[in-house]
């Protein structure tokens, strides 16, 4: 009898402690529904976001973000300005906010407009706090198990893809890839006045590159030094006129090319083609690309901002995203057959890759822009 | 009785001066905020050294930065060279084609002055294309041609080149902007100073030298000057044509400063605009000092238009303007026409080369009928403001005899100074910053405003060129007929000066269709223009076959208005 007593005493603490189990992994979901539940209805009310995005982006992700976005919440219109590259939309961000006026809510591109200009000038909210949904805060979901930030502090620049920068896209007529298996081949003689490079001195692919080849140390600045001194290096800011000079055959090696353009053409059969960092000796970098998100600081509609970031970093709009931009997502549960796989950075091969996006680099473009400038004299 | 018609008199009098004053002040004072405030702010920067978000600091910094960058000494020489050589072919041609247009019997006039037109209102950045389009040296359509007949063995035109440059810049409105301002002033010449030649037995060619070139002085120096100053601010062609092959000119420097350090270019971007002023200013020295003690009044109550007849020369003379006239309408449009079809533009050795998927694209995205109505909105907006505010910023000009004139006079062409990138940051700072039109912030409104400041100087420089030849002999008429100061304006002077005012109307319209450089900073996605649109599809990742069907549609626009407006004008005309 007091045995049955003890077994029924035991299985009652056992089905009490699985309810309280379950019912405290509940709460939390529920909590979180309510709460998103309000903060969806508030940014109805709100009525619109309005987006900056300083990437460039192009047609279809636009898109995305404006049609992708209005399906889901249609009482939520999107006001997406695309500026002219990367750092353009900060002077405007700044004179607006000095003169009293905010205007923006939600800012995504590449990471050099939130850390070189909108960081320091405090213009930038913590984005943690924003993150509501459980598929987006749920650190198991992206690649290394953690949310990636490209700033120091970890919480204001969330980088949600990017890809390992594929070195060169060249003209698959005039060069095999045979041709070269390292950067340094490219002080070869036979490469003089052939290559044309993304211009540097301006946010960008060619910077990138560059910040890469500054990372190698006395060895990289003499080879920058080299490259541009002694080679006859062509520079374009235009992605699309770099590609088209190689297609053309005006020059048949590109570097800091756009991958979006690339594909785009590539597309429609152009002749050109790409090394991945595989094809490479050196090891290679992995860009944000236009795969960052932040959050503006007395954003005029909070809660719209909190929807279209939480909306932005879901599967189903990062697997979205993937497919219009040729990107790869830091979300573990994206597909990314459609990509290169020379493209998607390996897990174990992170330590040997320069994260270039990140502020520790971003912050020294000032001195390499000195360096580059004593260089370059177009 | 008589004691009190006189009081009466003088009262009105005084108050009709007061008006005046009054007006004129309100005048000056607008046009200084809207002018002075965004060059003030370019000036102020010039010696900003601090970024953005820390505390103000001045110095010698950005001017060092300036003229110490390299190869802005090439770009300084290229940007006069190029100007030069383009308004001294322009000019010449200009006068010619406009005194055929508008002082001869040549056939089909009337047609051929609105292709002019029409030319000058196709935006230049599709028509660049359409011309690397033809004459790339490599994939060119014409230097393919050529090759194919083997009539050549290299390429026989380069466009990415000085002189291609600057055939660009003529067909792409140097030409056009020189006879559509010419020829009204040229058609209200009286011909009684052609007859008093020809009766003194000089020539055809003899007259239109020594007698109609220096009676036209004015037209010629002021749109001479303004294509001087308008060349020296260009971008769009130098950027496409000039910076691949090393040309590089002093707006692209200054893009180039802003693009390269957002932060920290503005300094130097705004020391190098603080000097273009001054040779603006010394520009339009030149300009008051040429034309200041003549008389240019042409039209007067004896006004007289009978035309020049050419003789046999009259359908060569057709011909030859025909063909100037193809060649800088049918063929630019006709390749941009071309390349929205192309999958890839300019490229013809793919698998597909033909699409009429950009179409399809560009027709189904909703921005796009947003643009159109924003475009719209804009482009009747500030060519409705400028005609109002125009002629009467002129009149005060030409006809007052307020010491503040001068002033005004001077404003007006400084819009030009800068160029379109920094004037929209002065004035995005401006708006900003003044109380009443903070509220507009953000509207198409900002936009219109921006517009009509941008096209001041053109709007301003025209209505004047044909007011100094309105003799004052109209408005004493009308005065003793006790017509009031604005019955004078409204039903004499606009009157005569419609069919300018049409032309300026139009220019702003077309300036607010395409241009871009104003008011990219001032425009939100929810006033987007075509122009911002076609930016937007044309830069980063590049959807430029898309970019040229938005060209082709702002052409088509502009071609509607200019039928509209060309209607109206030859109501209004003076030999009407």
């Amino acid at each position: 009898m007091f045995t049955a007593s003890l077994s029924f005493l035991s299985a009652w603490i056992l089905a009490c402690a699985v309810t309280g189990l379950v019912l405290a992994a509940e709460t939390p979901k529920a909590n979180w529904n309510a709460e998103w539940d309000k903060v969806v209805a508030a940014a109805k009310k709100e009525g619109r976001v309005v987006v900056a995005e300083s990437g460039g982006a192009g047609a279809e992700t636009r898109r995305l973000y404006v049609d992708g976005f209005q399906k889901q919440f249609p009482e939520i219109r999107v006001d997406l300005t695309v500026s002219g590259g990367e750092g353009s939309i900060a002077p405007r961000i700044l004179t607006e906010r000095k003169a009293g006026r905010f205007e923006w809510d939600v800012l995504t591109g590449g990471t050099t407009t939130p850390i070189e200009y909108l960081l320091p000038a405090g213009v930038l909210d913590p984005i943690r706090p924003a993150l509501m949904l459980p598929e987006v805060t749920d650190p198991s979901k992206w690649f290394g198990g953690q949310i990636d930030f490209a700033d120091k502090a970890g919480n204001y620049v969330l980088v949600f893809g990017g890809y390992v920068k594929p070195p060169f896209a060249f003209n698959s007529k005039l060069v095999s890839k045979k041709d070269i298996d390292s950067y340094w081949d490219l002080l070869e003689p036979r490469w003089k006045g052939k290559t044309v490079l993304h211009d540097p001195r301006r946010p960008g692919s060619g910077l990138a590159a560059v910040t890469f080849w500054y990372g190698w140390g006395e060895k990289g600045k003499e080879f920058i030094r080299r490259y541009l001194t002694e080679q006859d290096v062509k520079l374009t800011g235009n992605y699309r006129q770099q590609l088209e000079w190689l297609a053309r055959g005006d020059y048949v090696i590109g570097i800091g090319h756009n991958n979006s353009v690339m594909q785009e053409l590539l597309s429609k059969g152009l002749p050109l083609a790409q090394f991945t960092a595989d094809d490479i000796k050196e090891a290679n970098y992995v860009t944000a690309a236009i795969a960052s998100v932040s959050l503006v600081n007395r954003a005029p509609r909070p809660n719209a901002a909190r929807v279209f970031i939480n909306w932005l970093l879901t599967k189903e709009t990062l697997s979205a995203w993937s497919k219009v931009t040729g990107f790869w997502t830091r979300r573990m549960d994206v597909s990314h057959d459609h990509l290169d796989q020379g493209l998607i950075p390996k897990i174990g091969k992170m330590s040997s890759y320069q994260l270039n996006y990140k502020e520790e680099w971003v912050e020294k473009r000032e001195e390499i822009g000195k360096f580059l400038n004593r260089l370059i004299k177009q | 009785m008589e004691k009190s018609a006189f009081l009466e008199a003088t009262v009105f009098s005084q108050w009709r001066l007061n008006l005046q004053a009054l007006l004129l002040t309100f005048l000056l004072g607008f046009v200084c905020l809207l002018v002075l405030t965004p060059l003030i702010w370019t000036l102020l920067n010039s010696f900003l050294v601090s970024k953005p978000w820390e505390p103000a600091v001045y110095g010698l910094h950005g001017w060092r930065v300036a003229f110490s960058s390299p190869g802005i000494q090439a770009a300084v020489y290229n940007s006069f060279s190029l100007a030069i050589v383009r308004q001294a072919i322009a000019l010449v041609a200009g006068v010619f084609l406009a005194w055929l247009l508008a002082r001869t019997d040549m056939p089909m006039k009337r047609w051929l002055e609105f292709m002019f037109w029409f030319s000058f209102f196709i935006p230049a950045l599709p028509v660049t294309l359409g011309w690397i389009l033809a004459l790339d040296p490599k994939t060119g359509v014409v230097n393919t041609w050529l090759k194919s007949l083997s009539l050549i063995d290299g390429p026989l035109f380069n466009i990415y080149s000085f002189w291609g440059i600057v055939w660009a810049h003529l067909t792409a409105g140097s030409l056009g902007v020189k006879v559509m301002f010419l020829t009204p002033a040229f058609r209200n010449l009286d011909a009684v100073f052609e007859e008093a030649s020809r009766v003194a037995g000089a020539g055809t060619m003899t007259t239109l030298w020594r007698i109609i070139f220096p009676v036209m002085l004015p037209s010629i120096m002021a749109t001479t000057t303004l294509g001087l100053i308008r060349s020296l601010e260009t971008f769009e062609i130098e950027l496409i044509l000039g910076v691949p092959v090393g040309i590089d000119v002093y707006s692209t420097k200054i893009h180039d400063m802003i693009a390269l350090d957002p932060a920290s270019g503005l300094g130097p971007a705004a020391a190098l605009s603080t000097f273009f002023l001054v040779l603006l200013l010394l520009l339009v020295l030149c300009q008051r000092i040429l034309i200041a003690r003549r008389m240019y009044a042409t039209v007067t109550g004896r006004f007289s238009s009978r035309p020049t007849s050419l003789g046999r020369w009259r359908y060569p003379a057709f011909v030859l303007v025909m063909l100037v006239v193809l060649t800088i309408t049918v063929v630019p449009l006709g390749f941009l026409l071309m390349g929205t079809f192309m999958s890839v533009f300019g490229f013809m050795n793919i698998p597909q080369p033909w699409t009429l998927e950009h179409w399809r694209e560009v027709l189904r995205d909703p921005i796009f009928f947003r643009s159109v109505l924003n475009t719209l909105r804009v482009a009747f907006g500030a060519a409705l403001g400028g005609v109002i505010i125009y002629p009467l910023i002129a009149y005060f000009i030409v006809k007052s005899r307020f010491s503040g004139k001068a002033v005004l006079d001077f404003v007006s062409w400084l819009p030009w100074a800068v160029p379109g990138i920094l004037l929209g940051v002065g004035l995005l700072w401006t708006f900003l910053n003044t109380p009443g039109l903070n509220a507009l912030y953000g509207t198409v409104y900002l936009m219109i405003i921006a517009i009509v400041i941008k096209s001041m100087p053109v709007g301003v420089q025209l209505t004047k060129s044909v007011m100094i030849q309105l003799g004052n002999e109209l408005e004493e008429a009308s005065s003793t007929c006790g017509a009031s100061w604005m019955q004078t304006y409204r039903r004499i002077l606009f009157p005569l000066l419609s069919p300018m005012l049409l032309v300026a109307g139009l220019l702003v319209f077309n300036s607010a269709a395409r241009d871009i450089s104003t008011v990219v900073l001032l425009g939100t996605a929810d006033s987007k223009t075509l122009s911002l649109l076609m930016l937007e599809w044309a830069m980063g990742t590049g959807a430029i076959e898309k970019a040229t069907v938005i060209g082709v549609i702002v052409v088509l626009i502009v071609a509607l208005t200019s039928i509209v407006a060309r209607r109206l004008e030859t109501k209004a005309a003076i030999k009407s």
